[in-house]
């Protein structure tokens, strides 16, 4: 009797405690994502998490950014080995804290409500207008603070590009050294594909071949005939953004400036010729066979598919260094075409940007620590690449990172969001010259008038909310080419209007003429 | 007699006489409830004055409570759209017929459960429990497996042994309330019926024994002996069910039509629209402003049909 009542006790103790446990993790998605960050800090911090400085001369900062998967496994031999500069150089030590992209939105939200402590942290997956609103960033600017300690930055980047990060004229953020530019238009095919219909590249094509579109129809006109059961085309809700020559404003596609932004008319995009044009493009090629009918409910990357050989060619983004990229991507070579102009759009300087948030324990040592990134080459490779003939060997002058059998890399980071990757080894399967290249790429592409502005759309939020609903509802019909566009952009666009598209065409109007102005008068 | 009771414990002494002997024989009991009510009051009450946020324009820098007040207009973008109309038909329409349908086919896999005795039962119960914990995302797939446009099976081997054409499975909206019904009837009928069965169980034997002397058939005892006497469970059930009809399963209409625009007109719940038009634009006064409207109508409703309960048939009245 005795130890049955023990035993009873027992049990209740030991439900009490799991109970308590439990309790946590079942609090719903944040309490999961904050469960993970958790797990991601503790295993990101290898040395102990303090926050204030020990002995006054060295500064702990923690620096926050995303990579697909998440931290890699030998972070924090990498953030040891950043600190062994850095400590002597401007006496900063600096705490890694990566997060999966999936992830990165909300542990930024909850880190900067509830004050947490983060030093320099990047803008993606952030809508850079709101941090400035709720007063999440520092003001780079203040008090001289780029001047005194961060000398190095805006020789670097160049005063018109940190120009085009600024809000009402404040600074609030530094965008990475990267292409900024983009050319519209790209399909990227397999090579091997193209081989079998006997297509030869024009001699002096260059790493992208440029064609026009009756050409682009014509040879995917062959592919079909010479692979009736693969997927010749797989298109993707960036179409309209990479294909067209319309300039996203504000981020979206709701208020557009046509003609690669040449003039700062704000229109409706799906009103123009150039939307209408896409979707006639997109229906006939799916009429035509080209496009799988599962399309739309497949979310496999096309990546994935082009590994699989069960896809021939995409849309993509071009740049110096896209070949590579697809190639590596598609596990196969692949020919990139491109039947339009390189375009820099009004918010593609100001995407991914670094920031100093306001919960920043020191600015002037954290404005030191951005200097190094921008400045400092080693930093530089050590943050992109980890830590040489561990995580990555360099031959004939090009980076190729360390992986297992499994492909997984020990440490590998996103080089086009860190600060100045042109300071690092170009990544093998590039041209040795591939920064010289991106930097022309840059100089030499049409810009948008608007370069610079952004929206901010805290006055029309319920009706964004509203035509994004609408837009979700035909976006994937239109698109990829299922619906007939004489009938259906009609039908949107009326459900669009009715949901208060012209609102937000005229609040985006209204901003954009403010900000010519003042840009004029500056 | 007497002393069979006493030892039996205090559980047929009559309520009123809680004195502290009682309290002190009760006393594991409460220890062991007490997590969870912490856990519910932390997790359920606690978190109640945040609803003001539904009033604000929250800003993170503010907090909630120093967020300025907006009065009504976040709750603006659920009713101006042409939408609203659709959402709502939809997300109600669909809890009527998930309680009509999952009561219905709830109440008659226990029936021909409790007829079952041993290791079959056991199988049963378990196997038809299965769906239930399956996730959503891999149901969307199963789902997906049937009815892809190029691959699925229904279009590939289905269709044709009728010598009917392929269809557009996930560009056609009309088809999907009978689809999206039978997923959910499949999927929770095996944890309903787990109540139901339990309350059966709880019937006396006896009674059934005596109905068939007296010559009743299988389907007279079930109408008049076993559905009688479940009134007050499926009462109880159907109430909650009415206090969550402006709630519907996310994870049933975002991720089992593959979240395809198409399907809009007959998959959009308060739910979804309020996820897909919130997560690009991450305001959570507004979300919070939905989740304000779904549980005071909720509420609201439940008060209701208790009242109506409450007219017909006293007892079976939740409160």
């Amino acid at each position: 009797m005795r130890m049955k009542r023990l035993l009873a006790i027992g049990m209740a103790a030991g439900m009490m405690i799991s109970t308590a446990a439990c309790g946590s993790s079942a609090a719903g998605t944040t309490g999961t994502a904050a469960g993970t960050t958790g797990a991601t800090e503790s295993a990101t911090t290898g040395t102990s998490a303090t926050t204030a400085a020990s002995d006054g001369k060295i500064t702990h900062l923690v620096m926050a950014f995303p990579t697909f998967t998440g931290a890699p496994a030998d972070t924090a031999k990498v953030q040891d080995a950043m600190n062994e500069i850095l400590r002597k150089k401007i006496g900063v030590e600096v705490e890694l804290q990566i997060s999966d992209l999936a992830s990165y939105k909300q542990n930024m939200t909850l880190a900067l409500s509830s004050g947490e402590q983060i030093d320099i942290m990047n803008t993606i997956m952030q809508d850079y207008a709101t941090l400035i609103a709720q007063g999440s960033l520092t003001d780079l600017e203040a008090d001289n603070l780029m001047q005194t300690d961060g000398p190095g930055i805006v020789s670097t980047i160049g005063q018109d590009y940190v120009d085009a990060c600024r809000v009402d004229g404040k600074l609030y953020a530094l965008p990475g050294m990267r292409d900024y530019a983009q050319g519209k238009g790209c399909i990227a095919v397999g090579t091997e594909y193209l081989d079998a219909i006997g297509y030869k590249e024009p001699e002096g094509s260059g790493e992208i071949v440029k064609i026009t579109e009756d050409e682009l129809n014509d040879i995917l006109a062959k592919l079909h005939t010479q692979f009736p059961d693969m997927e010749v085309m797989r298109p993707a809700t960036s179409g309209v953004s990479q294909y067209t020559n319309l300039d996203f404003l504000g981020g979206n596609i709701f208020g557009v400036l046509e003609n690669y932004g040449q003039d700062l008319k704000v229109v409706d995009a799906f009103q123009t010729d150039e939307y209408k044009n896409f979707c006639k493009l997109m229906y006939s090629w799916n009429q035509n066979g080209y496009i799988s009918k599962d399309a739309t409910t497949d979310t496999t990357s096309v990546g994935t598919l082009e590994a699989a050989g069960t896809l021939i060619a995409y849309q993509t983004g071009g740049k110096p260094g896209s070949k590579a990229q697809e190639s590596s991507g598609g596990n196969r070579d692949m020919t990139i075409f491109q039947t339009k102009d390189d375009y820099m759009s009004s918010s593609s300087v100001a995407s991914f940007m670094w920031t100093i948030p306001s919960t920043t324990v020191d600015a002037t040592a954290a404005m030191k620590l951005m200097n190094e990134l921008y400045t400092d080459p080693g930093i530089e490779n050590l943050l992109i690449y980890g830590i040489k003939d561990t995580n990555y060997t360099v031959k004939d002058g090009l980076a190729e990172t360390i992986k297992d059998e499994s492909g997984t890399a020990a440490y590998s980071t996103l080089g086009w969001m860190a600060p100045n990757q042109f300071l690092s080894y170009v990544g093998s399967g590039n041209s040795a010259d591939l920064w010289d290249q991106i930097k022309s790429f840059n100089d030499n592409a049409k810009k948008s008038s608007a370069l610079g502005f952004s929206f901010d759309g805290t006055g029309v939020t319920t009706e964004l909310a509203a035509v994004q609903a609408v837009y979700d509802e035909y976006q994937k019909s239109l698109e990829y080419g299922f619906a007939d566009p004489d009938t259906t952009i009609a039908e949107m666009d009326k459900k669009m209007m009715d949901a208060g598209l012209q609102k937000i065409i005229d609040a985006k109007q209204e901003q954009l003429d403010a900000w010519a102005a003042a840009k004029q008068s500056n | 007699m007497n002393t069979m009771m006493k030892k039996a414990g205090a559980v047929t002494a009559p309520a009123h006489k809680m004195n502290g002997k009682r309290i002190r024989r009760f006393i594991p009991v409460y220890l062991i409830m007490l997590p969870g009510l912490i856990y519910l009051f932390i997790n359920n009450y606690m978190p109640m004055p945040g609803l003001i946020v539904a009033f604000k324009q929250y800003n993170i820098k503010k907090g909630i409570y120093g967020s300025d007040w907006i009065g009504f207009k976040n709750f603006e973008y659920l009713f101006k759209t042409s939408d609203a109309f659709v959402i709502t038909r939809n997300t109600i329409l669909y809890n009527v017929a998930f309680i009509i349908v999952n009561t219905f086919m709830a109440i008659m896999v226990a029936i021909i459960l409790s007829e079952l005795y041993g290791k079959a039962k056991n199988f049963y119960q378990s196997a038809i429990l299965l769906p239930n914990l399956i996730s959503t995302v891999i149901i969307g797939y199963l789902v997906f497996a049937f009815f892809s446009v190029e691959n699925g099976f229904i279009n590939n081997t289905i269709l044709p042994l009728f010598n009917k054409d392929s269809v557009d499975w996930y560009s056609k909206s009309q088809y999907w309330p009978f689809i999206i019904i039978f997923v959910s009837a499949w999927k929770s009928v095996g944890y309903n019926c787990i109540i139901y069965l339990s309350s059966i169980m709880g019937i006396d034997r006896s009674i059934y024994e005596s109905a068939s002397i007296d010559g009743a058939s299988k389907m007279q005892q079930i109408r008049y002996l076993t559905l009688p006497l479940l009134k007050p469970t499926i009462i109880m059930l159907t109430l909650m069910a009415i206090g969550r009809i402006f709630y519907s399963d996310f994870g049933l209409f975002y991720q089992v039509p593959m979240n395809q625009g198409a399907l809009y007109a007959t998959t959009n719940t308060i739910d979804t629209y309020v996820y897909r038009g919130l997560i690009q634009i991450g305001n959570i006064s507004m979300s919070a402003a939905a989740g304000v409207y779904q549980s005071v109508v909720g509420f609201v409703l439940v008060l209701l049909a208790n009242l109506a309960v409450r007219k017909f048939d006293k007892e079976n009245a939740l409160i």
